[in-house]
């Protein structure tokens, strides 16, 4: 299963693969990673139909953020799911992200048990 | 019928003076004392013995000898050589002056005209001797008669303007009012009436002070008879009434006859007739009356011409060849004249033909005479004339040059007091300014005070102003803020606690039997928590920058330039103020991208304030990519801010730090684009903005030595660039 991570913090990836460590090495998970809105809907569009079924974005990026992100997977790819990780757990990001058709919002600092339970759903869901 | 000049003594008065000490005696009618009492009162005093001696005796003997002098010439002569005696043997010397004066009158009453000189003179020579000069004046009037009586106007006028200054400094006024008679009698005869009208003016004034009665009226008649030569008769008519009236009041037969007369003289050129007729006759009765020959003369000439004027011409013959023989009988040439004229007019109307030529000769004869006498006499006066006024301008100048020394030393004494006074002005004007001036001083100086204390009200107020930009700032940026740090400390966090994970795992792995265990996972885990931990350094380290920075701002700046990594600075500054805007507009959204020169060396600067610069120019950068109206028209844009930062040599070979803040916004204006770095310009809606931000940037990189310029395309982009010094 295919998870893709976009934030514009380039240690995101250190983090969250050793977080997954132990799914990488089982190969439960595949985990890939954007540094920016456009960068991880180039990376989408890179295959037909696209492998990833899960996308957790942070909102504040420069240039396209996390919300414009949203709304463009949900047009081209409505069968990924979208999660959106912001610092800024306020309503109003959380509504516009939930209206968009976002799976979930979690703030960070990241609860990583509560994101595993996410992925563990997606993957026993499926 | 009109007057001419010769028939003037008729009616107008020599005034010869006598007196004693100050008593006046005058010589017209009014003697205090007749001859008789005078020799009574002799007689009496001449019982004491050395009467002879006695002044008082010998001042009688003088009273008496006036009175013969006019009355008795010759016995006046005999009585006198005896008085004169007596005062010589008695050294009394104002007697003999006196005496001497009296004994010159008779002789002028004689006709020894040079004989009353020598008396005159010997009298003046006394009187000059004497203390106080007091006889002087009179005795000079006198002498004075004497040459007019000799026709010698000249002399005499000199005499009586000698008489009149010795008058003054006597303060004799009868002597001065006799003398000024006597000069305009002179100055009638030479028709310079004004003169005489003036000097009459002159006498009358004196009279009525001293309250001489018979003297006003003379003088009013004297007036009244120039102004009728003046062909003046109304005014003429005036003084008359009032001599007229008083002489009536006085009771003086000679005064009603004079004044009479003058009065039908005026109303027979006013052609009333009436009046004429009857005041000629009241004089020709009075006169035959009281033996007043000269006047008689006139009077009837004058009936004479006003009967003949009114065609009575039997009447005018007869009163006319009356009026010639007294006129002959007094010897009046001038009457004489007017007669046969008047006569020779009467016989020609008559067709007299012959008597008419004799008259007319006669007539012509009197004329000649006169008038050869009248231009000598003419002559004379103009020569003494001249010579008086030269003595009169050296009496002047003299005196002119005494007033001279006085009025100097009186215009001396008040220019020393106009310097004193000025000085005291002076001074008390300096006074004045000079306190007017410490007033302003002081006043200067308050205001100055005040205007000290408003700079330093407002310098207070500026740094207020400053430190609440600041804050203003520090809060737009707080969200960034926040985010800025969050995110370290996240990482902290979590890297901390996958660490902690890690070294769980490790204990896992090696709590396993030897053979179990994977020395590749152990050291894959220690790898990852030694990176870890690295990363747990580098976003504390980032979290504080981000601190220190923010500290930094909200300082007040030390102005302390330190070595700082450019590159850095310009990061925070835009993820600051990117994530600022982003924290506090939900819907916003702008790209950046920085183009930074790769080996940009550390730079010498005051980085608190740059990086309040360059804060400012990242935030107006989003704030214009982000103009909800610009993204509206132009969907299409996608809006980006782009930080550049190179060093760039000038034409001097000079370093600079060249950053620039490109947005690619709306751009400014033309019209405000002038007025944008102005402290509190701002075109954002109130309660957003300082418009101190552009201002205070503007004077950072004044401070650095720097620049800042702005460039802008509208619809295109705004670039603000910052020169700085290497």
């Amino acid at each position: 299963m295919k998870i893709l991570f976009v934030d514009d913090e380039r240690d995101v990836e250190d983090l969250f693969r050793q977080k997954f460590r132990k799914e990488i090495k089982s190969g439960h998970l595949e985990l890939a990673f954007a540094f920016s809105g456009q960068e991880a809907l180039d990376l989408l569009n890179s295959e037909d139909p696209p492998k990833f079924v899960y996308v957790f974005s942070d909102i504040n990026m420069p240039g396209m953020s996390g919300l414009e992100l949203l709304e463009e997977i949900k047009s081209r790819f409505p069968a990924i799911q979208v999660s959106m990780i912001s610092a800024y757990g306020d309503q109003e990001n959380y509504d516009k992200a939930m209206s968009s058709g976002a799976k979930g919002f979690f703030t960070k600092p990241v609860d990583f048990e509560k994101l595993k339970l996410e992925i563990a759903a997606l993957t026993s869901g499926k | 019928m009109k007057h001419s000049i010769g028939d003037l003594r008729c009616m107008k008065q020599a005034i010869a003076v006598f007196a004693i000490c100050a008593y006046l005696l005058p010589y017209l009618p009014g003697h205090s004392q007749t001859a008789e009492s005078l020799k009574a009162d002799m007689d009496r005093l001449e019982r004491v013995p050395g009467y002879a001696s006695d002044t008082a005796y010998l001042n009688k003997g003088n009273e008496l000898g006036f009175i013969l002098a006019e009355s008795s010439p010759d016995s006046a002569i005999r009585f006198l050589d005896i008085q004169l005696q007596l005062c010589r043997e008695a050294n009394y010397k104002t007697g003999e002056a006196e005496a001497l004066k009296i004994y010159g009158n008779a002789l002028q009453n004689k006709g020894d005209f040079i004989g009353s000189i020598e008396y005159y003179t010997s009298a003046l020579a006394i009187a000059k001797g004497l203390e106080g000069e007091v006889l002087v004046p009179g005795i000079l009037n006198n002498i004075g008669l004497v040459n007019y009586n000799l026709g010698n106007y000249a002399e005499a006028l000199n005499t009586f303007y000698e008489a009149i200054k010795g008058a003054d400094q006597t303060k004799n006024s009868n002597v001065k009012a006799a003398a000024l008679n006597n000069i305009a009698l002179i100055y009638f005869e030479l028709d310079k009436l004004d003169d005489a009208k003036e000097k009459y003016r002159e006498m009358l004034a004196i009279y009525q002070v001293v309250g001489n009665q018979g003297r006003v009226i003379l003088a009013y008649n004297n007036i009244g008879d120039v102004e009728l030569k003046q062909k003046r008769p109304m005014e003429a008519l005036k003084n008359l009434k009032i001599a007229y009236q008083s002489a009536m009041e006085l009771e003086s037969p000679e005064f009603i006859e004079m004044t009479s007369r003058t009065l039908a003289d005026i109303y027979s050129e006013l052609d009333s007739t009436e009046k004429a007729e009857q005041l000629y006759l009241q004089s020709i009765s009075m006169s035959q009356a009281n033996g007043y020959g000269v006047p008689y003369a006139h009077s009837l000439i004058g009936l004479a011409g006003l009967y003949y004027k009114n065609g009575k011409a039997e009447e005018a013959l007869d009163l006319g060849k009356q009026g010639l023989a007294q006129a002959e009988t007094m010897a009046q040439p001038m009457l004489m004249r007017n007669a046969n004229e008047l006569l020779s007019r009467i016989y020609e109307d008559q067709g007299n033909f012959e008597e008419a030529l004799k008259s007319f000769q006669l007539f012509k004869s009197y004329n000649d005479s006169i008038n050869t006498s009248h231009s000598q006499r003419l002559t004379a006066s103009l020569e003494a004339e001249y010579e008086f006024s030269k003595r009169a301008m050296e009496y002047e100048r003299a005196s002119l040059r005494q007033r001279w020394v006085i009025f100097s030393a009186c215009a001396g004494l008040v220019a020393f007091l106009i310097v004193l006074f000025v000085e005291f002005r002076n001074k008390k004007n300096l006074d004045k300014a000079y306190h007017a001036l410490q007033e302003k001083t002081n006043e200067i100086a308050s205001k100055n005070e005040a205007l000290e204390k408003a700079l330093s009200q407002l310098k207070a107020a500026q740094a207020q102003l400053i430190q609440a930009e600041k804050m203003a700032s520090l809060g737009e940026l707080t969200a960034g803020i926040a985010h800025e740090i969050q995110n370290p400390l996240n990482f902290v966090t979590n890297f901390s606690e996958l660490s902690t994970e890690l070294i769980q795992e490790i204990q896992q792995e090696r709590a396993k039997k030897p053979e179990e265990q994977d020395p590749q996972l152990l050291d894959e885990i220690l790898s990852d928590i030694q990176v870890n931990m690295g990363k747990i350094a580098q976003h504390g380290k980032r979290a504080d920058s981000i601190v220190k920075g923010m500290l930094e701002h909200s300082r007040a700046s030390t102005g302390e330039k330190v070595q700082t990594d450019v590159k850095n600075l310009i990061n925070e500054c835009l993820r600051l103020s990117f994530h600022g805007m982003r924290a506090r507009d939900k819907t916003f959204s702008a790209d950046f991208e920085t183009e930074l020169q790769a080996d940009l060396p550390q730079v010498n600067l005051v980085a608190q304030d740059i990086s309040r610069l360059l804060l400012n120019l990242c935030n107006n950068a989003f704030y214009a990519c982000a103009n909800p109206d610009f993204r509206r028209e132009n969907p299409e844009v996608k809006p980006k801010v782009k930080v550049t930062a190179k060093i760039e040599k000038d034409g001097k070979s000079k370093e600079w730090l060249k950053i620039s803040v490109t947005d690619n916004g709306p751009g400014i204006p033309q019209s405000i684009i002038g007025k944008i770095f102005q402290p509190f310009f701002t075109t954002k809606p109130a309660g957003h903005g300082t418009g101190l931000g552009l201002s205070l940037s503007y004077d950072i990189a004044k401070a650095h030595g720097g620049e800042l310029d702005v460039k802008s395309v509208l619809g295109e982009f705004t670039t603000f660039t910052v020169f700085l010094p290497v």
